[in-house]
């Protein structure tokens, strides 16, 4: 089951590290309130510079390959006008794997020291409109995306 | 998740973890150079700046 779902945008995994039944239920809870679009707890994210090369990984290590192409748009005016947001960008992707290809919108801004992300899926003709407000200063980026889950 | 920016001058490979959990474990078998979380510069957006102006 895990490895049917690798590499989807919403794939998350609700694990036993929890401090009881809870706590776990809590955690799915807060997964579920995320997709629909409502508030959650935190969850941590880190990122990190990879030196050098990545050779393959281990063999067992189940991996799910993708394209992305990621393109900016011009901030709409009215969220500039919204002056607690600080720091918005604006931006469509393109997400493909074995031929077949989901677009998202995805809005990120800081409101004080906290980071917020909205994304939501969207249309291939939606994907094409908003490409028309593509941004000026910004150059699409293509990703190469390798997902796999990796747990001690 | 590896992100492979294969078109920004030279072509940075990111890792991303994502976990509930507080405590975060990075796997063993990829080599880590710095953690850019709150680096600004290595953002998808200040790339996207840095790929238009070179």
């Amino acid at each position: 089951m895990r490895e049917a779902y690798l590499g989807h945008h919403k794939f998350f995994i609700v694990d036993n590290t929890t401090s009881g039944f809870e706590e776990k239920m809590k955690k799915g809870i807060g997964l579920i309130s995320s997709v629909i679009g409502l508030p959650t707890d935190r969850r941590i994210f880190r990122k990190y510079l990879v030196a050098g090369e990545v050779g393959e990984l281990p063999e067992d290590v189940k991996t799910e390959k993708m394209k992305i192409l990621e393109t900016y748009l011009n901030v709409p005016a009215d969220e500039l006008a919204d002056r607690k947001k600080q720091n918005i960008t604006v931006c469509v992707r393109q997400r493909s794997k074995q031929g077949a290809t989901v677009y998202n919108y995805e809005k990120r801004y800081m409101v004080g020291h906290e980071r917020i992300q909205e994304m939501r899926q969207i249309t291939a003709k939606d994907y094409i409109d908003l490409l028309k407000n593509k941004s000026d200063y910004r150059a699409p980026l293509l990703k190469e995306r390798t997902c796999f889950v990796f747990q001690t | 998740m590896l992100d492979h920016y294969v078109d920004v001058p030279g072509k940075p490979i990111v890792l991303r973890v994502e976990t509930n959990n507080e405590v975060v474990e990075l796997p063993p078998f990829i080599s880590i150079e710095k953690e850019i979380t709150d680096i600004g510069s290595y953002s998808s957006a200040s790339l996207a700046l840095l790929k238009r102006i070179t």
